[in-house]
């Protein structure tokens, strides 16, 4: 099931390069100095060039969105892109932004109506599954970020050392679907370990601490444990490990009500995303530094953590419902593997075609 | 800010117990700490799991660098979660506690330590309940109890706080003394401040902190800690409140905690003052020593007066009148001081208040039977009283209060009112005299204080009453009006006839 679905995922992709739908030469020129920035609640105060004359558009009726993200590239890369650039304030849109630390935080606020858009990494695509939130937009097909570290001086050196060994995890996060993945691969199971919930913040002063052995931590703070263990640091099991039976991607969603309301804002807010992810591509270090003022990081820890997430994929897929439906199949394959989910649910019924498709149409419209 | 809020709420609470050093005080030491627990628990949380907005970060952490610092501490989830369950649990047991130790309810007082022991029952389960492996066990296959037990525990903590208080209400109503009166404000100031804060973060369970089921908390609509939804006015008035609660709580606690501080204070200061009494003694010794100096010159006097065949007997006779006055006076003094000192044991029974108000005018009439003093005596209670000292220091303050009316120039009007006041009995002798000042009311119950002719008075009637008043469990209070009179409360607790035990 899992080889066959990502068969088709290949062909789909050899298809919607071949048709060149929405990416590859439509890419904005990938020159490294950006495309001016239009003034948005986050805007980047790096000189950028001045902006061509918009063509004459569509009129929008303005809207404010509530968008909840995680702080490193993956997950705040496009968001903050599109702000910077004005894609939002084009379809009349003015995004605030709320920072969490995980994807389950994310929905619960939502849920609460505290939020009204959440992007997600994969873990918590779970709980879209089980029908508490639909996802409207895919962000990247899959995610690099996550790796289960170790620490050698603590007796580990492969992921089979960590049985009896005290590991750091957030539940509903991607990192803990790794080292699930992980443990099944040395032949273990998480009964085999004792698992301590923590914040990946908190998972990674406990590291450098020694209060853990393992941690199944993400981007960037994996790379703040790389420089703070140095020869202690080992990676026991990362998102690229699994790519041969498995796919992490990430998304926007929204609540189901949300979405009733608001499928105008929505399509227009993965319109948005759709052009932001072609100047994520063409100017990703920009893109780094960007995320590096905006979220109070390290310059060189974000530009070091580029690597996290395929950027390319989705440039040339956003049109592609087929192969997007696959990517979802094969995610909601993974957790029922692994017994998060119970039994297969038919995608259509938390991720929102009709908003991806009008979106794509109407970003492909304005081009 | 609510960090600044929670040091503040913890810190008025120590100071109240090391001030005060009583039950009372460490119950609200108990309610300053599990409410700072808790909230000290959700900020950590929220600084963990993000969503603020800039609004709620400054009501949450003043400055974005405490919520970096807070997000990085490596607290596992389990135990963020339980210290906000314990912090959240244990609050309402303490006000509680509070309510009970206020309350002079006789039903309730009786039934004290049942009470108690009940209280504890709903805690105790919650903790056990809420502790994180027991938590993943019972709840683990078993939603609904997550959906059960939310409403259980709001609904017991919301009785408890409810009783805690309207307890506090009713002790706050009932007491007509200004004394208790204010006292009890002062605790129920800071137990509706305190309260309030507690309320803030409350209704929420604490158990989603745990992350163990957090899709199922999603799919229930059990509410997060994180609320980025109020608007920036919003948070704005709930800084004020928040602010004004703690700023009320902590007043009424630091007012509590000085007004018993004060008095203790006294108490200490007149130990120290009677045990430098020695130095009072011995001015006691020089002047009965100055006495008999004067009498063996009156000795010599009558003994030359004795020499002749003819006794000068005019002589004889105005040496022995002055020595019998001098007597007289020495051996007045010696009964005064030995009555002040000795370490004498009383023998309390019960008596009605009736025969104290009548020893004492007995007494008083023996002195200025011309003086008319009005007794009221609307309930005829009974006291456990050693009647001759209760009587005695009675009738020094009716002495006192028609003295210092003769000393105004008024005519003396003196009334003795005895009155039952919640638990206490309280006798009041009030005066028609000029008043006390303010600067001299912490004096007048030290040894060897006098604003009177020395040499009739040793200054020890105040500190005498104030020892046989302390000696019968009892409390002795001052209220006094310059240029209008003053009343002295003499306060006994309450004899039950009818108690067992």
């Amino acid at each position: 099931m899992n080889k066959k679905q990502l068969v088709s995922l290949l062909l789909s992709a050899v298809l919607v390069l071949s048709l060149a739908a929405c990416g590859g030469g439509t890419t904005p020129p990938a020159s490294s100095t950006p495309p001016a920035s239009t003034s948005t609640p986050a805007s980047s105060s790096e000189p950028a060039p001045e902006p061509a004359p918009e063509p004459e558009g569509p009129t929008y009726e303005p809207a404010t969105v509530r968008v909840a993200y995680m702080p490193n590239l993956g997950s705040a890369g496009s968001l903050f892109v599109g702000m910077d650039q004005g894609y939002f304030e084009e379809v009349g849109l003015t995004v605030e932004v709320y920072e969490f630390q995980g994807g389950p935080a994310e929905i619960a606020a939502m849920a609460s109506g505290d939020i009204d858009i959440s992007q997600i990494g994969h873990g918590a695509h779970a709980l879209c599954i089980e029908g508490q939130a639909a996802i409207f937009q895919m962000d990247h097909t899959t995610s690099l970020s996550d790796v289960v570290v170790g620490n050698k001086s603590h007796g580990i050196n492969t992921a089979a050392d960590l049985k009896g060994k005290t590991v750091a995890v957030q539940a509903g996060t991607s990192s803990e679907i790794i080292l699930q993945q992980a443990l099944k691969k040395a032949g273990l199971s998480v009964e085999d370990i004792n698992t301590v919930e923590m914040t990946v913040d908190g998972m990674t002063t406990a590291m450098i601490t020694g209060q853990v052995d393992a941690a199944a931590a993400w981007s960037p703070n994996t790379i703040t444990l790389q420089d703070a263990l140095g020869e202690n640091y080992v990676n026991l099991g990362g998102n690229a490990d699994f790519l041969d039976s498995a796919i992490f991607p990430s998304s926007y969603i929204t609540t189901t009500k949300y979405a009733q309301e608001n499928k105008d804002i929505l399509v227009r807010f993965a319109q948005a995303l759709n052009k932001a992810h072609d100047y994520r591509l063409a100017n990703q270090e920009y893109m780094a530094k960007l995320l590096a003022k905006e979220l109070d990081a390290p310059e060189d820890t974000m530009i070091r953590a580029l690597g996290e997430a395929d950027w390319e994929t989705i440039t040339k897929d956003c049109g592609n419902m087929d192969a997007i439906k696959t990517i979802y199949e094969t995610q909601q394959q993974i957790f029922i593997n692994n017994g998060r989910i119970p039994e297969a649910v038919p995608v259509e019924n938390y991720v929102l075609f009709d908003v991806m498709e009008e979106a794509y149409k109407a970003y492909s419209a304005a081009k | 800010m609510l960090l600044i809020v929670l040091a503040l709420c913890a810190a008025t609470s120590v100071f109240v117990a090391a001030r005060r050093r009583d039950i009372l005080s460490v119950y609200l030491l108990g309610l300053g700490v599990s409410c700072s627990l808790m909230l000290l628990g959700v900020i950590i949380h929220i600084a963990q799991m993000g969503g603020v907005a800039a609004t709620e970060q400054t009501f949450l952490f003043l400055v974005p660098e405490i919520q970096r610092w807070l997000q990085f501490r490596p607290i596992s989830m389990s135990q963020l979660g339980y210290l906000v369950a314990v912090g959240r649990t244990l609050f309402p047991w303490f006000l509680l506690q509070v309510g009970l130790e206020v309350t002079m309810i006789p039903w309730v007082r009786r039934r004290h330590r049942l009470v108690r022991r009940l209280s504890a029952v709903f805690p105790a389960a919650f903790l056990v309940y809420y502790w994180p492996d027991v938590f993943y066990n019972l709840v683990r296959g078993r939603f609904w109890l997550i959906t059960a037990m939310l409403p259980l525990s709001m609904a017991w903590i919301l009785a408890y706080l409810l009783a805690a208080l309207l307890l506090m209400v009713q002790e706050y109503r009932a007491t007509t003394i200004t004394f208790f009166k204010r006292n009890n404000g002062y605790i129920l100031l800071s137990a509706v401040g305190i309260t309030a804060l507690y309320l803030l973060y409350a209704t929420k369970d604490p158990a989603q902190i745990y992350n163990m089921f957090i899709g199922e908390y999603i799919r229930l609509g059990i509410t997060s800690y994180i609320g980025p939804s109020l608007s920036v006015v919003g948070w704005l008035i709930l800084g004020a409140c928040t602010l004004l609660f703690v700023v009320l709580g902590g007043y009424g606690m630091v007012c509590y905690a000085q007004m018993d501080y004060a008095e203790g204070r006294e108490d200490v200061s007149l130990q120290r003052k009677f045990d430098a009494a020695g130095t009072g003694v011995s001015v006691f010794v020089h002047g009965i020593k100055n006495q008999l100096l004067s009498s063996r010159v009156l000795h010599k006097k009558l003994s030359r007066a004795l020499e002749g065949d003819q006794p000068d007997l005019p002589e004889v006779r105005a040496c022995a009148s002055a020595l019998r006055e001098l007597n007289e006076g020495m051996l007045a003094r010696m009964d005064e001081l030995y009555r002040t000192v000795k370490n004498s044991a009383l023998s309390l029974s019960p008596v009605e208040m009736s025969r104290v108000t009548a020893t004492a005018v007995e007494r008083f009439h023996g002195k200025y039977p011309e003086v008319e003093v009005a007794v009221e005596l609307p309930v005829d209670r009974l006291v456990l009283a050693d009647l001759g000292p209760l009587g005695e220091a009675v009738y020094n303050l009716l002495t006192n209060g028609c003295e210092a009316a003769l000393a105004a120039g008024r005519e003396p009007s003196l009334a003795l009112r005895a009155r039952p006041e919640r638990l206490w009995t309280v006798l009041e002798v009030r005066d028609n005299g000029g008043g006390i000042p303010p600067e001299l009311q912490s004096r007048i119950y030290e040894p060897f204080f006098t604003s009177k002719n020395t040499n009739y008075n040793w200054g020890m009637g105040l500190y005498y009453v104030r020892r046989i008043v302390k000696s019968h469990f009892g409390r002795l209070r001052l209220e006094s009006r310059m240029g209008e009179g003053s009343s002295f409360f003499i306060m006994l607790p309450l004899y039950d006839a009818g108690r067992r035990g």
